[in-house]
């Protein structure tokens, strides 16, 4: 075991340092308000702290500023016809920011890695579209027979079970960056401590102490370095959005990936161009327990689904300028067209009558309501939502009982089915509407509500292998509209990403993934 | 005295025993696991997981093997911080939560206590009912009112401090969680203080000394503050376990790496190892410190000194 106290004592003697230097100095960047990273290492870190590990380490593939996706550690590729096979050119003079050399067998051992049973990574599931991916990680296959190969030096290959269409962002992901095998051999589970661990992005670790700070600074060896202005950037996690928002407006942070909800009309009023809202690739919504009454019954979800003015529900409880959700899949996923349902059309008096009467045919009336239990979970803002959905299904007869829980028990009891209903909320890692429809897919980790629609299932499984966009996104289109038929889940709203941006920071551009990289930011003096 | 304190460490074994017992299995009964905030894990990786990290087992094979790890001093690997030991987090945090429960508590004692002499010599006179009003303030406001107000007065509206941030323990940035930390205990040892020395102050002994001629001063000094201090005593030892141990409130208005921070976390989490590290050493900080005041009040009162034998 390692002795403990070298640690924090140099993370006193760093931070003694930094008091030194003084917080705003023009080439380092202090960000808050986000996630405490579980690990640092890109297979094990959970997903929220992904604006942290994409400062730290790049994949074959990246995003620019506005989010388009761009070349990462491979220069160039070409797909085969068939779309099953992958060809990565990776850049010349890739390096580790410890400044040795980074070869394709890297990233043979990065996705065998991933996908083998046992490692404690998380994101192997991503590419189950790799040859025999799925059965190794369940333990059926050695992870020799994944289908990843390194053609030379230079030259990496992926073979697909199916062709994917999201492939190349899903390795836009630190899990699908190269990863040091003799570190990680050497130093275990603690190789991805500051000192030791070596990384591929634009940034290196510095320091670490956790619950106080991650200090990152520039990486001479990654390619791009001559375009990186920031020279350290310095992380402050928090789960207290009112501290975080204290410490910006003290001018003690640059950047904040979220702000306490109820503060949106202070900061518009004070704060006006340091606010940047838009609209994101994920969607709150309530999801029904199919399996059992009274949400076995069609109408019954019906009813409720058609009762809720999403537009009231954005105004004047979400108030940070959500837009209304119909559909499972999001507005702002390019090129798909959305099959809102009729009722969205509807007025809503039409709508709650319509409603009521759904609920008499079902059985339900004043001597026998409806009443049924809402489970939601942190922040605040649900807990006003969840009140405001009790408020409306009153109208309609309806008992919402509410109970509030952590996320942790939340999410246990939707993912054994023993709940009634439940908020939740869903992000996406691609633009495309695939993630947001495994959602209603049987079998699926996502499908909480235990919906199951054959033809839905065979929908999905004929868009996925889609070369051609058009047709591809068409048919995802005709399932999501014969799944909605069935109100399985009931969508709320789109999700946003809030940000709060010093007026000194440039060169960030708002955009549908979230991406807020270091590596473009800069300060004007 | 030395067959008293042996006694109570001998004493303290099954006790910290029944206390890593029972929360191993209310942590367990507690509904949700360690991975669950990962909302979309593969159920494969999720197994996988479960194995890496031994949860997979018999839930009395999992007490045994922890109880044997944690007799050889170790608390295992941490569920929600995977780089980390339980035993590092607490070494980083459990000094910084030291340190300023530690402070306050010498800035409460010294104010308090102060308070609370003076409140009693002049008592019923308007410094004793301003002083015990205040306390009564000082008791009833509750922490997380006082920090934020303490914040946005002295850091954002006179900038004169920071909001939060630990910095390493730079001095500006202990002096708001300090306050915020010492007033409520300012307040209870403040009327401890007093109520101790009113009682004293009407007792024979002192009325004895004040008959041979002692001047008031040396009455108080010598003969009133060594008894008037017994009830505060008794209320220092536990009281400095659980701020030592770290105020959660504290730590998460002002940003905070201490130990208190690390138990809420883990808490929410389900980080089984950490949150049962924590309990372990703080279990272990009360009975240390309830010794030590035991021990003071022996020192203190020779009446209780003979029960020690």
């Amino acid at each position: 075991m390692n002795p403990p106290m070298p640690l924090f004592r140099s993370a006193l003697i760093a931070s003694a340092a930094l008091l030194l230097i003084g917080g705003a100095a023009a080439d380092t960047l202090r960000r808050g308000a986000v996630a405490e990273p579980n690990s640092l290492d890109p297979q094990i870190v959970s997903g929220a702290s992904s604006t942290i590990m994409r400062d730290l380490f790049t994949g074959l593939t990246s995003y620019d500023p506005a989010g388009r996706l761009i070349p990462g550690s491979a220069e160039s590729w070409e797909v085969s016809p068939d779309g099953l096979t992958y060809r990565f050119h990776l850049r010349e003079n890739l390096k580790w920011s410890d400044g040795s050399p980074i070869a394709a067998k890297d990233f043979v051992y990065t996705m065998r890695r991933l996908l083998t049973p046992g490692n404690r990574t998380r994101f192997g599931s991503f590419f189950y579209s790799i040859r025999n991916a799925r059965r190794i990680m369940g333990g059926e296959l050695d992870p020799a027979e994944l289908g990843v190969s390194a053609e030379d030096e230079r030259t990496f290959v992926i073979e697909l079970q199916r062709p994917d269409a999201t492939l190349l962002e899903k390795l836009s992901n630190y899990a699908a960056a190269a990863m040091p095998q003799a570190i990680i051999e050497e130093h275990g589970r603690r190789w991805s401590r500051p000192g030791r661990v070596v990384t591929t992005g634009p940034y290196r670790l510095a320091e670490w102490v956790p619950q106080s700070y991650l200090k990152l600074e520039k990486n001479p060896h990654f390619y791009g370095a001559g375009d990186v202005e920031i020279e350290t950037v310095q992380y402050f996690p928090t789960n207290n959005a009112e501290t975080a928002m204290r410490r910006f407006l003290a001018g003690d942070l640059d950047f904040l990936l979220t702000f306490p909800a109820d503060r949106l009309d202070w900061i518009e009023e004070n704060l006006p161009g340091q606010l940047k809202i838009w609209p994101a690739l994920g969607i709150s919504y309530i999801t029904f327990n199919n399996r059992k009454p009274p949400f076995d019954d069609v109408r019954v979800r019906r009813a409720l689904t058609i009762s809720v003015d999403r537009q009231q529900i954005a105004d004047r409880i979400m108030v940070v300028g959500v837009p209304t959700a119909h559909t499972m899949t999001p507005t702002v996923v390019s090129n798909y067209d959305h099959p809102v349902p009729d009722y969205a059309y509807q007025p809503m008096p039409e709508r709650l009558a319509e409603a009521r009467s759904l609920l008499e045919a079902a059985g339900y009336g004043p001597d026998r309501p409806l009443t049924f239990e809402l489970r939601y979970e942190p922040p605040e803002e649900n807990r006003r939502l969840a009140i405001a959905l009790q408020a409306i299904w009153r109208e309609i007869g309806v008992n919402t009982e509410l109970l509030f829980t952590d996320f942790g028990t939340l999410y246990r009891s939707v993912r054994t089915g023993d709940y009634t209903a439940a908020r939740f909320t869903w992000f996406s890692p691609t633009d495309s509407p695939e993630t947001f429809l495994f959602i209603l897919e049987s079998g699926s980790t996502t499908n909480y509500s235990g919906y199951h629609n054959a033809e839905f299932n065979r929908l999905i499984r004929s868009a996925e292998v889609q070369l051609d966009r058009d047709t591809r996104l068409a048919k995802y289109r005709e399932a999501e509209a014969l799944a909605l038929a069935d109100y399985p889940v009931m969508p709320l709203y789109f999700m946003v990403h809030r940000n709060l941006v010093a007026p000194d920071i440039r060169g960030y551009t708002p955009n549908k993934r979230g991406m807020t990289a270091t590596r473009f930011l800069r300060r004007v003096k | 005295m030395l067959a008293f304190t042996l006694r109570r460490f001998a004493v303290a074994i099954p006790t910290l025993l029944a206390i890593a017992t029972a929360s191993f299995f209310l942590m367990r009964a507690a509904p949700g696991g360690p991975f669950d905030t990962e909302a979309d894990l593969d159920p494969v990786v999720l197994e996988s997981l479960y194995q890496a990290y031994g949860l997979d087992k018999p839930l009395l094979e999992q007490y045994r093997i922890y109880l044997a790890n944690v007799l050889q001093g170790d608390f295992g690997p941490s569920l929600v911080y995977e780089d980390f030991n339980v035993t590092e987090l607490i070494a980083i945090g459990l000094p910084v939560s030291a340190r300023l429960g530690v402070t306050a508590m010498l800035v409460a004692l010294l104010l308090g206590g102060t308070c609370g002499i003076v409140a009693a010599l002049r008592h019923n006179r308007l410094f004793d009912h301003a002083t015990m009003t205040m306390a009564m303030t000082g008791i009833a406001i509750p922490s997380f009112v006082t920090a934020p107000i303490l914040a946005l007065f002295f850091g954002l509206y006179l900038k004169l401090l920071p909001v939060a941030g630990w910095n390493g323990g730079a001095a500006a940035n202990m002096v708001l969680p300090v306050i915020a930390l010492a007033l409520p205990q300012l307040a209870i040892i403040a009327r401890l203080m007093r109520g101790g020395m009113l009682e004293v102050l009407r007792a024979n002994f002192v009325r004895t000394a004040r008959a041979k001629g002692l001047p008031e001063r040396q009455v108080v000094i010598n003969h009133v503050l060594q008894s008037a201090a017994v009830p505060l005593v008794g209320y220092l030892g536990p009281a400095l376990a659980g701020i030592m141990t770290g105020s959660l409130v504290i730590e998460l208005i002002f940003d905070l790496p201490g130990v208190g921070r690390y138990f809420i976390q883990g808490a929410l989490n389900r980080d089984y190892p950490l949150v049962m590290g924590i309990v372990i050493v703080y279990g272990t900080l009360i009975i240390l410190l309830n010794l030590l005041s035991d021990l003071a009040y022996a020192a203190l009162d020779p009446r209780v000194r003979r029960t020690y034998r």
